[in-house]
């Protein structure tokens, strides 16, 4: 089993690449993500590059949220995509990747999300809330994007009232 | 061990935190924990450092003295116990945003609020702007540790958006690690 990948580890700002072969090297893959999300402590999601995986498979499951949320139940994304956004909200977050860090992060409070399964099939939900927040941090990670370069201050809000108003 | 808290401030110019640090690392003293920023045209330093052990309280302040002569800084310093000094707070779970026309006492309706309903402020960042058509207004964002009672503080503090004729928001932080 590999572990997970943490801060500062270059490897997480890799961009990882689209997944074009639906097989069973996939699926081994998913289930080696689907154990180590289990194993962290409050993990809702975890995403293939995190173990050094360059691939763009996430894993989503927010019936494991200590707070009950709208949710999908278990979501074995391959090649996922924000193709609409509505709505903007804080949060906090975490990372199995960035250990014993949080920090307030703004997100889209509603996305349609376009994936493949695992056999390769084209998908589309909508998510709101706690879920679309999980969705697009496991999606950032494939981009090599951590949740710490969204995370904004009381300042950072202030000037965002500003700009808004 | 001794913690020392030191808050000081200077008219803004390039170099405030260098000279500052430069003053503490003459000392061994290491910087714990800290909060910079400038406010309009001056910038103010709050620190928590660790003073090296042996070094007796007198050379410090003599070090603090000399920064503050050399500089035109203010400098004022005051011990703290290592418990105060070790605690981490506590992570926000709330921020209220609050957005409206400028006047006195927007900040303390606000906080009396909080402070009603035992929540504690973790950071508070304000700012206030000039607007053409709208005269001044005043900005506030506001991290708390609510301990799972933000939801309780939607009522009154519409009731004071109302009263006041500012919008307040109360956003609930669900957090889990991702």
């Amino acid at each position: 089993m590999r572990s997970i990948l943490t801060q500062p580890d270059p490897r997480l700002r890799e961009i990882s690449k689209t997944v074009t072969k639906f097989d069973s090297v996939l699926e081994t893959l998913s289930m080696e993500l689907e154990t180590l999300m289990i194993a962290g402590p409050g993990g809702v999601g975890i995403a293939a590059p995190q173990i050094g995986e360059f691939q763009r498979v996430v894993i989503v499951d927010c019936r494991r949220s200590m707070r009950p949320c709208k949710n999908h139940g278990l979501l074995r994304m391959v090649n996922p995509k924000v193709t609409d956004e509505s709505g903007n909200v804080l949060g906090r977050e975490g990372c199995l990747s960035v250990p014993d860090w949080v920090g307030v992060v703004p997100r889209a409070k509603n996305i349609q999300v376009s994936y493949q399964d695992m056999e390769g099939h084209s998908c589309n939900i909508e998510s709101s809330g706690f879920e679309a927040r999980v969705i697009q941090h496991e999606i950032d990670h494939l981009d090599g994007v951590l949740f710490t370069d969204r995370v904004v201050s009381t300042k950072d809000l202030v000037r965002r009232l500003q700009a808004g108003g | 061990m001794s913690y020392l808290l030191l808050s000081i401030s200077g008219h803004d110019r390039a170099g405030i935190v260098r000279d500052v640090s430069e003053a503490l690392l003459h000392i061994n003293a290491n910087i714990e924990d800290s909060s910079m920023t400038a406010l309009r045209g001056r910038f103010t330093m709050m620190l928590i450092v660790k003073l090296a052990s042996g070094d007796g309280l007198g050379a410090v302040k003599a070090a603090l003295a000399e920064l503050e002569q050399r500089t035109g800084l203010t400098v004022q310093s005051q011990l703290i116990s290592a418990e105060e000094a070790m605690v981490v707070p506590q992570e926000p779970d709330c921020v209220v945003t609050v957005t409206g026309a400028d006047k006195p006492g927007i900040v303390y309706e606000v906080t009396d609020v909080l402070a009603a309903n035992g929540v504690s402020i973790v950071d508070v960042s304000t700012r206030s702007r000039e607007t053409d058509d709208r005269g001044d207004i005043y900005m506030m964002a506001l991290e708390a540790f609510s301990d799972a009672k933000a939801e309780s503080l939607r009522a009154p503090l519409e009731a004071v958006a109302d009263r006041l004729g500012i919008d307040v928001e109360v956003h609930i932080l669900d957090g889990a690690v991702i």
